[in-house]
This record gives C-alpha cells, sequence and structure tokens, in this order.
C-alpha cells in the first residue's frame, strides 16, 4: 500500500541515545520501527506478529510497528536513524527527510539488522 | 624580523609626538623590550632602522569601530553572495580586518558596541584577530536591569554595577544608545521625543545620558561615557542632540584635570558629523570652543560603492531603510533585553546631498573645533568609510586643493548651500597626528601607553616614508596620500609588524578592560545580590554567565 | 569529599545552565534538574559505547594504536589526500571550530557542518532575504505569542518550553497565562499536550505548510475570507483564529522547524515564511514578529560564526591553496559528485543520517572519526581517533541555538590518555605545518 513516510526525532527513539549506551538488539527494537494509524492496521490486514516492509525507488528495510491513533492515515513516522535511512533520498543537494512516498507490506520476516545495514553500506552494490 | 627582546634603534627620523609638543623634530627613538626608553640597559643586539628623510609618529588609533561583534557576522551573512563586498572589502573577515587595520598603521581598536550578553562573541572575536590592541564598549543604553535604579537616580548603585558587569564581560567602558528606547517593541512606533517620559518605564530618557555619565565619573574610567545619539543622519537627530548638549550643561561636575593618564572629557560624541544632516554645525562647534567636557570623533565618508550598515538605531535605519524601498532583506536581531541590532549595506553618492552634507560636516568640525585635542578621527569603520580610503581623507584635511578637486563633481545643493565648500582652511600635519593618534588616545584614558612617542609609552610607531618637512602639504597632496598608501613600517610593542609589503600577522595583541575605581566587596555584593535575582527572574540565564573565561595572557586591564 | 556545583548541560542546544551537580574528586554522583536528553549526555561518560584509544583498521580489523602512532597515521592519511572532506563541528567548542577550519586551511579540503542540512538552510535564504531574530529573554519577557512550526520541541529541546512559555516576564507578569501558543503539525505530537483551551493546534496536510503561510499573507494584508471548507485540511474557524493571532498578539516568535526545510519546494516554504513575519512587522501597528531558529546540537550555531569571521561563509566552504573560493557545493552534493578522497568527521555520526546512496559513496574512500562514542560511522571508520566531552571533560564557547555564546566548563578529569578536540586538532594541525 502507497504511504508517505515522515521521519521524526523523538526522545525514546532517538539514535544517539541508543548508539550511546544500549546493546544492538535494543537498539534494533527502538529504532527499526514504524508508527501508523490503527485503520492502516487494518488497510495492511497487519496481525501484531507481522513486521513492516517498507520500499521505494531507493532501498527498502524491514521493520517492527506501532498503532497511534494520533497519526493521520496514510502516514508512516519513523526516528531519524539508519533504517529510515533506506528510503531517504537526495534531491537537488538536500536529504529528503519528510513526505516520502513509500511502498508499505505485511511480512513474516525479521527486522533489519543492524549489521546487515553496515553491510549495504560496505557493499559495491549500489 | 620579530624575535623577543629585540632591541630597536630608530635613526635620525623627523619626529611628530603632539603629546610632548615634539612637532618635526630630528631625533633618535629607542624602544627596549617593547617600551620606548631613554637609553638602552645594553648595547647587544640593537636593530637599527635608519629613518634619515623619513617621518615617525605614533600609531594610529580607533576610538570607534564595528569590527568584532555578532552583527559582523550578520554583514558578512548578507555580503555572502555580493560581488562587490568579497571583491572590496575581503568579506571583513578577522584577518582581512587585522591586515588592513595594520596597513593603515593601526595598532589599537575600540569596538564601541558591544551588549553584555554577545561580549563573549566580541571577546572570542578579539583572540582571533591578531595583532591589534583592542577594547570594547558595553552597550547599555537599553539595560532593563538598570531600570529602577535610573528611576530611582542611584548613581552609586549603577556605578557598582557597570563596574561589575565591565569586570565579568572584560569592557573597557560603556556606550549609551538610544536610551530605552526598545520599549517600542510595544508598539511600533518611534518616539517622538526623548525628553518625554517613557511609556514602558518612568524616566525621561535623556537623563539616562546624564546618570551614566556621572556613574562613569564615580568610576573614574578611562574612557568618558561614549554617547551615541539616537536619529543620526536625521533632522530628530539634532534636536536629540540638543537636548543632550543643554543637559550636560546642566550637569555640574568638577573640571578634570588632565595628567598624562587622564582624558579631559565626560561626555563622548560619537560619529559627530552626523549630527547635524542640515549641515549646519554650530551647536557643536560653539559647544566645544567653549567646554573642554565634551569630545567628539568624526567619522570620515569615503564614498565607497558599498557600505556594511551596523547600527542598532531604529530611527536612523528605517529612514534608510525607507529610501531604499526595495531593498528589504535586513537582518534585525533583537538581543536578550539589551536592544536591537540592524544589519544591512549602503552606497554613499557624491551627488546625494546628504551623503556630501556627511562629509562636508566631518571636515567642518575638523577644521573649526579649535581645541584639536577634543576630536578624534574615525570611519565608524566599516559603515562610513573603507580603511583604504584614509590616505585620502588625509589629503582632503591637508590639501585645500585635493578637497576642492574632490569636490568638483558633488552635489550642486552642497556646494551652493554649504559653508565648508568654500572654506579654504586646512590642518597642519601635527593637527593630523593629533586627530589620527594622540587624541584617541587621549580620549581613552590611554596617553600612558599609547598615542605617543616619550618614555615610558608602548612602542606602537609608524614610519613613513617621506620628509615632512621638505614638502608643500598644499601642492604636494599626492606624495603624502603615497606616504601613507604604503606606511612604510608598523611597529607594535617594540615588533616590526609591517615592513614595507611585508605584514606579519604572528604576534597576539591585548584586550584592554577596566573596572574603575574599586569598591569593596561588601558594598558590591549588596548591589550585585540584587541583579542577581534580576538575572534569576527575567534573564534566560544567570548573572554569572556573564563571566569570561579567558586566559590572563591576552588580557590587559587599566587601573 | 564530594561537592555541589551549578553547570552548564551540553545535551541540546539550548545550553540550560543551572543544573545542579553533586560529584566527588573523581565521577559525578548525581546530577539534578537535567531532562532525559540531558541525562544521556551525561551518561556518555561511562557509556560502554565510549571509544578509549585510537583505532586503525586493516584487513584484520580494528586494531588499538598508541596515540603518537595514530596521530602519524591521521597525517599520512591527510597528506595523500587531494580533496579532503571536513564534516560535522556541531559538537565541538568553538575553539576547536576554529582549529579545524584552520586545518581546512592548510589542507584544501571542503569544510561544512551538520547545519548545511539542518537549519544553515534557514540562514543560507535569510543572506538573500534578511530576518528577523529575537533571543529567549526577549522571548520570556515579551512574547505573548509563541508559533511552533513543524517541530516538536517537547522531544528535541525537552526543557524550551519551560523557558519561554511557562516562565513569567517583566512584561508577562501572568506568565503562561497570556502566554499563548500555536503548533501547527500533521499530526498531534508530543508538544500538543501543554496545550490549553485558548491556544490553536492546527493540523495540517503533510507538505501543504506553503499554501497555509500563503493564505495567511492574503489574510492579514485584509480583503480576503478564507474559503468555506477551509484549506489543507484547517477549518476556517481555525484559520480565522490564527489571522486574529497574528494580527493581535504584542510580541510574536515562530519557531520553525524541518517540516519548513524539508518541503519539496526547495527552500520556498521558509521565503514565504520570511516574508510572512517582514509584512506583518509592516502592517502592524502594536509589537512585533520574530523568528526562532532551533537547531538542535548544541554547537551548531557556533560553527556558522566561526565560519563567518574566519571565511565570510557560514558553512560549505571550498579552500584551495589557502583560500576559501566560490563553491556552489555542500556536504552532500560533494559525496554525490565523489568529489572527495579522505573524509575527515568530527564530533557527529553521518553514516546514521545519510540515505543509503550517500552512506555508500562515503564509506568507499578513507574515514577520519574524531568522536567519543561508537556509531554507525565508527563502524565503517579508517582510523578512530577518540576525544573528551566537551561540557564535562573539558571546557570551551557554545553558542545557543538563539545565537548567545555561553561558556561551557570542565567539571570532571577525562579517561586517562583521551585529550579534547581542541588538543587533538591543535596536535594534527601542528604536525600539519611541521
Ligand atoms: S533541554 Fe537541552 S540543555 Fe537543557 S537539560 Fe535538556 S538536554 Fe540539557
Amino acid at each position: 500500500m502507497e504511504m508517505i513516510l515522515n521521519t521524526i526525532r523523538l526522545i525514546n527513539n532517538d539514535q544517539n541515545v541508543e548508539w550511546n549506551c544500549q546493546d544492538v538488539e535494543f537498539m534494533e527494537e527502538h529504532l527499526a520501527i514504524g508508527f501508523i494509524n490503527p485503520l492502516d492496521f487494518k488497510k495492511l490486514y497487519l496481525v501484531p506478529s507481522l513486521k513492516l516492509h517498507i520500499s521505494n525507488n531507493h532501498g527498502d528495510v524491514i521493520v517492527n510497528f506501532k498503532q497511534d491513533s494520533k497519526i493521520p492515515e496514510g502516514i508512516i513516522l519513523m526516528p531519524v536513524s539508519l533504517w529510515a535511512n533506506q528510503v531517504t533520498y537526495v534531491k537537488n543537494n538536500n536529504i529528503i527527510y519528510k513526505n516520502i512516498k513509500v511502498n508499505v507490506e505485511g511480512t513474516r520476516d525479521p527486522p533489519t539488522k543492524l549489521n546487515e545495514l553496515i553491510e549495504k553500506i560496505k557493499s559495491d552494490k549500489i | 624580523m620579530s624575535k623577543k627582546g629585540n632591541n630597536l634603534l630608530i635613526k635620525n627620523g623627523l619626529v611628530f609626538d603632539p603629546f610632548s609638543n615634539i612637532i618635526g623634530e630630528k631625533k633618535d627613538i629607542l624602544i627596549e623590550n617593547g617600551i620606548i626608553v631613554e637609553k638602552f640597559t645594553s648595547n647587544n643586539d640593537i636593530k637599527e632602522i635608519n629613518a634619515e628623510n623619513k617621518t615617525i609618529i605614533p600609531a594610529a588609533i580607533d576610538i570607534h569601530c564595528h569590527i568584532a561583534s555578532q552583527q559582523m557576522n550578520w554583514i558578512r551573512l548578507l555580503g555572502k553572495n555580493n560581488q562587490e563586498f568579497n571583491s572590496n572589502w575581503g568579506a571583513l573577515t578577522s584577518e582581512y580586518i587585522a591586515k588592513e587595520y595594520i596597513s593603515q598603521g593601526y595598532t589599537f581598536i575600540t569596538e564601541a558596541n558591544v551588549y553584555p550578553s554577545l561580549a563573549k562573541h566580541t571577546i572570542f572575536n578579539f583572540i582571533n584577530i591578531p595583532v591589534l590592541d583592542k577594547a570594547m564598549l558595553l552597550n547599555l543604553g537599553n539595560f532593563w536591569p538598570l531600570e529602577f535604579d535610573i528611576e530611582k537616580k542611584k548613581t552609586k548603585d549603577i556605578a557598582l554595577f557597570i563596574s561589575d558587569l565591565l569586570s565579568k564581560c572584560k569592557g573597557f567602558g560603556i556606550k549609551i544608545y538610544n536610551p530605552f528606547e526598545s520599549e517600542i517593541w510595544n508598539f511600533n512606533k518611534l518616539r517622538e521625543d526623548i525628553n518625554k517620559n517613557g511609556i514602558l518605564y518612568n524616566f525621561k530618557a535623556i537623563n539616562v545620558y546624564k546618570t551614566f555619565i556621572e556613574a562613569v565619573e564615580i568610576l573614574d574610567l578611562p574612557h568618558s561615557a561614549h554617547c551615541h545619539i539616537e536619529g543620526y543622519e536625521n533632522l530628530e537627530g539634532k534636536e536629540n542632540l540638543n537636548s543632550l548638549l543643554k543637559e550636560l550643561d546642566n550637569l555640574k561636575l568638577d573640571a578634570r584635570t588632565s595628567t598624562k593618564d587622564k582624558r579631559n572629557q565626560i561626555c563622548h560624541l560619537a560619529h559627530a558629523n552626523s549630527l547635524n544632516i542640515d549641515g549646519n554645525n554650530k551647536n557643536i562647534i560653539n559647544n566645544l570652543n567653549n567646554n573642554s567636557n565634551i569630545d567628539v570623533d568624526l567619522a570620515f565618508i569615503g564614498f565607497d560603492k558599498i557600505n556594511p550598515i551596523i547600527t542598532s538605531d531604529r530611527r536612523f535605519f528605517s529612514d534608510i531603510t525607507d529610501s531604499y524601498k526595495k531593498k528589504k532583506n535586513n537582518i534585525i536581531n533583537s538581543n536578550e533585553f539589551e536592544g536591537d541590532s540592524y544589519s544591512n549595506f549602503r552606497e554613499f553618492k557624491k551627488n546625494e546631498y546628504k551623503d556630501c552634507i556627511l562629509w562636508g560636516n566631518a571636515i567642518d568640525l575638523a577644521l573649526n573645533i579649535k581645541n584639536k585635542w577634543q576630536i578624534q578621527f574615525s570611519l565608524n569603520f566599516p559603515h562610513y568609510s573603507h580603511l583604504n580610503d584614509i590616505p585620502k581623507i588625509i589629503t582632503w584635511l591637508l590639501s585645500k586643493d585635493a578637497r576642492f578637486k574632490f569636490m568638483e563633481n558633488m552635489n550642486n545643493k552642497f556646494l551652493k548651500n554649504i559653508s565648508i565648500s568654500t572654506n579654504e582652511d586646512v590642518l597642519n600635519f601635527n593637527d593630523l597626528i593629533i586627530l589620527t593618534r594622540s587624541s584617541p588616545a587621549k580620549s581613552l584614558g590611554l596617553s600612558k601607553f599609547k598615542g605617543n612617542l616619550s618614555n615610558g609609552s608602548e612602542a606602537d610607531i609608524n614610519i613613513l616614508n617621506i620628509n615632512i618637512d621638505k614638502i608643500d602639504t598644499n601642492k604636494d597632496y599626492k606624495l603624502i596620500e603615497k606616504a601613507f598608501e604604503y606606511i612604510e613600517y608598523v611597529i607594535k610593542n617594540g615588533y616590526i609588524v609591517k615592513k614595507e609589503d611585508k605584514i606579519l600577522m604572528n604576534h597576539q595583541g591585548k584586550i584592554f578592560w577596566s573596572e574603575g575605581k574599586y569598591f569593596t566587596e561588601e558594598e558590591k555584593s549588596r548591589v550585585i545580590n540584587k541583579k542577581r535575582e534580576f538575572y534569576q527572574k527575567y534573564y534566560s540565564y544567570f548573572y554569572n554567565m556573564l563571566d569570561n573565561d579567558i586566559d590572563q595572557k591576552y588580557l590587559k586591564k587599566i587601573e | 569529599m564530594s561537592e555541589q556545583l551549578k553547570i552548564t548541560c551540553s545535551g541540546c542546544s539550548l545550553l540550560c545552565d543551572d543544573i545542579i551537580i553533586i560529584k566527588d574528586d573523581k565521577e559525578i554522583k548525581e546530577i539534578l534538574g537535567a531532562c532525559q536528553k540531558g541525562i544521556n549526555k551525561f551518561n556518555q561518560i561511562k557509556s560502554k559505547n565510549r571509544i578509549l584509544s585510537p583505532l586503525y583498521k586493516d584487513k584484520g580489523g580494528l586494531k588499538v594504536l598508541e596515540w603518537d602512532l595514530a596521530l602519524n597515521k591521521a597525517i599520512q592519511i591527510i597528506k595523500n589526500a587531494k580533496k579532503p572532506l571536513i564534516y560535522g563541528l556541531s559538537t565541538i567548542s568553538c575553539e576547536s571550530q576554529i582549529l579545524a577550519l584552520k586545518i581546512a586551511k592548510k589542507i584544501d579540503a571542503f569544510i561544512d557542518s551538520n547545519s548545511t542540512i539542518c537549519q544553515g538552510k534557514f540562514l543560507n535564504i535569510a543572506s538573500e532575504m534578511g530576518i528577523t531574530t529575537t533571543t529567549l529573554t526577549e522571548i520570556i519577557n515579551k512574547s505573548d505569542l509563541i508559533i511552533l512550526w513543524g517541530t516538536n520541541i517537547v522531544e528535541s529541546i525537552p526543557r524550551l518550553f519551560s523557558k519561554i512559555l511557562f516562565s513569567r516576564g517583566k512584561f508577562r507578569m501572568t506568565g503562561r497565562e497570556i502566554k499563548n501558543l500555536i503548533i501547527v503539525d500533521i499530526y498531534k505530537t508530543a508538544s500538543f499536550k501543554v496545550m490549553g483551551t485558548r491556544d490553536l493546534a492546527i493540523i495540517i496536510r503533510p507538505n501543504e505548510d506553503i499554501e497555509l503561510i500563503k493564505i495567511l499573507k492574503k489574510a492579514v494584508k485584509g480583503d480576503y475570507t478564507f474559503p468555506n471548507e477551509g484549506i489543507s485540511g484547517i477549518d476556517k474557524q481555525d484559520l480565522e483564529r490564527f489571522k486574529t493571532f497574528l494580527l493581535n498578539s504584542e510580541h510574536i516568535t515562530i519557531l520553525p522547524g524541518q517540516a519548513l526545510l524539508n518541503q519539496k519546494t526547495n527552500g520556498d516554504a521558509i521565503k514565504e515564511l520570511l516574508e510572512l513575519v517582514n509584512l506583518l512587522n509592516n502592517i502592524k501597528n502594536n509589537g512585533r514578529i520574530s523568528l526562532l531558529m532551533v537547531g538542535g546540537h548544541y554547537n551548531m550555531v557556533g560553527f556558522e560564526h566561526m565560519a563567518l569571521s574566519e571565511t565570510g561563509k557560514n558553512q560549505s566552504i571550498q579552500f584551495k591553496n589557502g583560500e576559501s573560493i566560490k563553491s556552489d557545493d555542500n556536504i552532500i552534493s560533494k559525496i554525490q559528485k565523489e568529489d572527495f578522497d579522505l573524509s575527515i568527521i568530527i564530533g557527529t555520526d553521518p553514516i546514521s543520517h545519510f540515505p543509503l546512496e550517500i552512506s555508500k559513496i562515503l564509506s568507499s574512500k578513507p574515514i577520519i572519526l574524531i568522536d567519543n562514542k561508537k556509531s554507525g560511522t565508527f563502524l565503517i571508520a579508517t582510523l578512530i581517533l577518540p576525544t573528551s566531552i566537551t561540557g564535562i571533560e573539558n571546557k570551551g564557547l557554545a553558542f545557543r541555538l538563539d545565537h548567545v555564546p555561553i561558556q561551557l566548563k570542565k567539571i570532571i578529569e577525562p579517561p586517562s590518555l583521551i585529550q579534547s578536540d581542541y588538543e587533538l586538532l591543535q596536535k594534527i594541525l601542528d604536525r600539519l605545518n611541521k
């Protein structure tokens, strides 16, 4: 399903904090995450055990999700992080962090691991 | 070239040292450990400069400029993509400023508009401007922490507080700027009259000048209160000036006794040529000719293509932006309950009546104020002139030929109406040295160190490749211009910082500061504790945050 | 023996100076008054992810180096580079920033700060259009309307509200009672939780802020009625109230956030907002309206000022033959064009902030990382030089978000053999000068 992704800063999902003090697992839990409206939850036929597969022309990533009725329908929010970086992009020398068109589906695959993301960066394939 | 402990002997130069009444005498200057001495203590390692046929003068001193403040950065930001600004003003980087000042023979500058909250920024900039000695004046005109004391006329308390502020911020003196005019934030209308009570405060703006002047005298600070008149370049400014002059007449303070390290004046008027925009300077001339209590700096106009406006004067700024209707790209900042700042660019034109008046006023005042020790040369740099205009400006003062030639294509109305356009008087070379060197030092209370060549003074010296005695300053003005364009040597604390084309930037100047008369801790804490409370209640930071954590090696305290 | 000190927090750009700590000779025992973010900053001291020795990556993985060797290695890598980048600089002191600029000048680098992809865009537009800004004490004492536009400061600058909204001022004696709040955002962020009945919550459709600003510009000029159906998801009544607030408040402060910076319109929303501010300042017959930029890193503003006074530019500075030259690049375009052969990253973590495509290019060339803790960038850096934490383990000057300079103090000793950014950069500069 097509959605709009916005990256945001949240005090409890702050990559700076995570890098600072936490274990990798904890970091993955707090940063590999998307927030969506319960109505979208229904539209995506999600069940709590599923994960979200988010993708666009620039890349893709699998993350956990949480429902939050404050979030408008059709919007997915993610903390600024390595995970969100998989779908952000550059336009006119600016990094686009907001209003990013993405495709979101439920998946049974586990959330993308930190080392997978780092390997992706290091690998030569673009 | 500039090793420590290098002793210098400048031989056979023609010396002008107005302070010691030496007017063009052939004389040796001896320098040991950065100080001018009568005799060397040892004869080893003396470097000699042969100054035969050259003229020796003290290094120049700027009593009023704006080069190290946050506002300067707003100018740089506005000028970032401005070709004219970048090519003619070198983007005014710290290094550029230092180089230009040294090239023009300066070793000391006074940053004339610093809000206490931003003092750290200025000090930080100072440290990164090499070679020059510097001082800053704290702008307290709109300083709300003082409102209550001004209302209650607690002048001694004000003096105590100023002293503490100066020692925290490492300021040198104070500037009074459009007193409490920033109350305007509430009603967006320029005030009519500084003789009336304010709306958000309960006293007359004009009283603030008086109170501060008295406070500075209690502290006996090296420099007097440095006053900016609200509404410069505007007729309103003339009225405000007249109000202040009247106020000063009523101020009964004992006449100051002038000594080597003491100033004469109790009030310094900033860029006085901008105050009578009708071109009639009688008020200032008469007042100064009858009264040694006031002195003025004259900010000469160089008619540059582009000049940065650095001001905190709302009336002036709204006038000037009105006249540039299309230009809206002002940077305006209101700062921490201490006042506003306005930044943009302007252009001075020889066919603009008003610009010519500003130009003419400076010359008029320079010629007609009798006691040249009451006048200081400035540029209100960078607002009124570029430093590299100085050689040209000097010729207008020394040579009527140069001046009349320059006036040829000036505004017609100006040439017809204004008396200076027919005045044939000129200054002599000694007067020029007073204006640019000795008098600023005196007004700043620094004659003990600067602006003269007597024994014990700091060895801040210029050597000009010209023998003033052998030329006709009127006719040979081109030669004078050249001599000042290429000052052969600039010496700072005994170090040669400029020799011909070569400028050495590895010397670090000092930051001059003063807290004035000493008060006991008890006296101080009575006042300061109240101020602490004020800060705690109304400020975004605690009073102690004003403390400047700066290495002593950068500082020089003036008692 | 333990002592109590009042210190300044460098957890974010607010630089709160009212934090109380209790410490003994070696360590901080207790921290009082800091927010969660501030506490996290102090947690860095003993973080298990702290870097405690220089590290070098070769084929066998990360190797611990002696300092002298590490510095030599750094110099060698730098000297081999023809087109180095220096990036970050928002979390070091001004003194260190000046040194970084000097190094950039020495090695003809391209130097840029985090501000380029953040609040710096505001200043760039202000350099063309001008700007009216203000500072915190002004807001405390004068503001009766605060507008958050696309910024969620409760989570980014946690104590800003308590300074500017929940405070009494000399001309605002009743405090919060008289200080109104408007928040514009695409959803009800945590910041909305402070709202009272008189405040105005504006939920706007994503990416339509510019429409709202344009409409407000028309409306405040008069002679304009809002469409009955409202615009961009905002009711007509709310639009009316917005306009009334703008016209009748005495002292308005707008805090613009990333949401405005990141409009697809590429800066146009900012231009419109600056125009709205100009317009209101001209037509209103009481009060004034100004902007307060809310960058997050504690010394992001500092770099702009240091760069301006040293080079005349606030960011994205290309040095050539020791002079700063004209360049239209920023850090992103330099990387995208692969116009670099080394990056020196100071106190930041671009790998966690840059899109994948950019990170990939960045990681394809050597990286020297100067920082105090592990990060995404740490995982791919070639040479890692650890430093102490400014504001805790060493002192320095920083600029608060409103451009007011604040002194940071040294409170405790850094871990052994760990020097400050300043000392480290000075050593690098000295060795380069040799
Ligand atoms: S708001 Fe910022 S500066 Fe203040 S305590 Fe929190 S993190 Fe520290």
